[in-house]
């Protein structure tokens, strides 16, 4: 090998190195999976309390604190973002699929939960037959909700597993269909805010710390 | 595929062809797209202005796009691969393979 090809070869295997480096930028949006899993775990807590009979409030407390919950974690998360679009990697590929995918995500379950409540709130009668603010409807129609978050989830660490090439996500994912289907069993009981309470802490809150852990110490592999 | 016997190495992209501009293009290839900053720091031993000229040849060439934002009050120079500049790329990566004879 003479001089140039000894000089080409190191500057390509430099270019190769520094590839793999861009390819492998870090997962930035840790602190939202933490926050966003935080107060949803609380608010699960509190709405099983309620209805489990554990802690004696009005029913409107649970809307309340789902409303009070998710607004803190936006507000945060607003706040947060901001700062985190400045760290290296933010404009890479995986955290700009991630990124578009978890928008997408929220925007999809937002839109789904104050509609669902608004039109029931609004609705002549109760499917049960009785008065329109029957609670029991509001408990029907909201234990299909929390399947179907989990399945959210499922399907957006799954895209985000993908862009960022984390094997690690994709366990996450299909932890999070096994906690859907285990939600979905459960339905109409107090038993599945149990269960999903401990489902975002091991879906959202677990994988969110190993993010934020690799963010400040970029992961090898 | 050319035979490698075939080529000269004139025909390498000049506007890739030099450390600078080689490392950027080789980091937001991985990458996709990438902050000033963080190209600077993975690059190493390059200062602002010097970043800055070779980041301003390969948007001239059309292979990365620029784009300056404020985030809050913090100034973002965003850096990403055009299509141009990532066919520009793969051809740069083969020419470079095949006088090297890597391949075939």
């Amino acid at each position: 090998m003479n001089e140039l090809q000894q000089r080409l070869t190191e500057d390509l295997s430099i270019a190769r190195s520094l590839a793999e480096e861009g390819r492998n930028a870090p997962l930035v949006g840790g602190i939202f999976y933490v926050v966003w899993g935080l107060a949803i775990f609380a608010c699960l807590i509190f709405n099983w309390a309620v209805v489990s009979g554990a802690l004696a409030a009005a029913p409107w407390s649970i809307p309340a604190a789902w409303f009070a919950g998710m607004g803190a974690a936006h507000v945060y998360s607003r706040v947060a973002g901001a700062r985190l679009r400045t760290l290296p990697g933010a404009e890479a590929i995986g955290n700009a699929v991630s990124g578009a995918v978890w928008r997408s995500v929220g925007l999809f379950l937002g839109l789904f939960a104050v509609t669902l409540f608004a039109a029931l709130f609004q609705a002549p009668t109760s499917i049960f037959g009785g008065a329109a603010a029957d609670g029991r409807q509001f408990g029907a129609a909201f234990s299909i909700f929390l399947p179907v978050s989990f399945g959210a989830y499922g399907v957006a660490l799954a895209a985000t597993a993908e862009a960022a090439k984390s094997p690690l996500l994709k366990r996450f994912s299909l932890l999070s269909f096994i906690v859907m289907a285990a939600a979905l069993a459960l339905i109409g009981r107090p038993a599945q805010f149990i269960v999903g309470a401990a489902g975002i802490l091991l879906v959202s809150v677990l994988p969110g710390a190993i993010m934020m852990r690799r963010a400040v110490a970029p992961r090898n592999g | 595929m050319a035979d490698p016997r075939d080529l000269d190495y004139k025909e390498i992209d000049d506007v890739i062809h030099g450390r600078v501009r080689l490392a950027v293009m080789a980091y937001i290839s991985g990458a996709g797209a990438a902050e000033f900053n963080e190209l600077k720091a993975k690059i190493g031993g390059a200062t602002d202005g010097n970043l800055s000229v070779h980041i301003t040849k390969l948007e001239e060439a059309g292979y990365i796009g620029v784009e300056k934002k404020f985030v809050g009050r913090k100034p973002l120079t965003v850096c990403r691969m055009t299509d141009k500049g990532r066919e520009a790329w793969i051809s740069y990566i083969d020419r470079m393979a095949a006088l090297l004879n890597l391949r075939g």
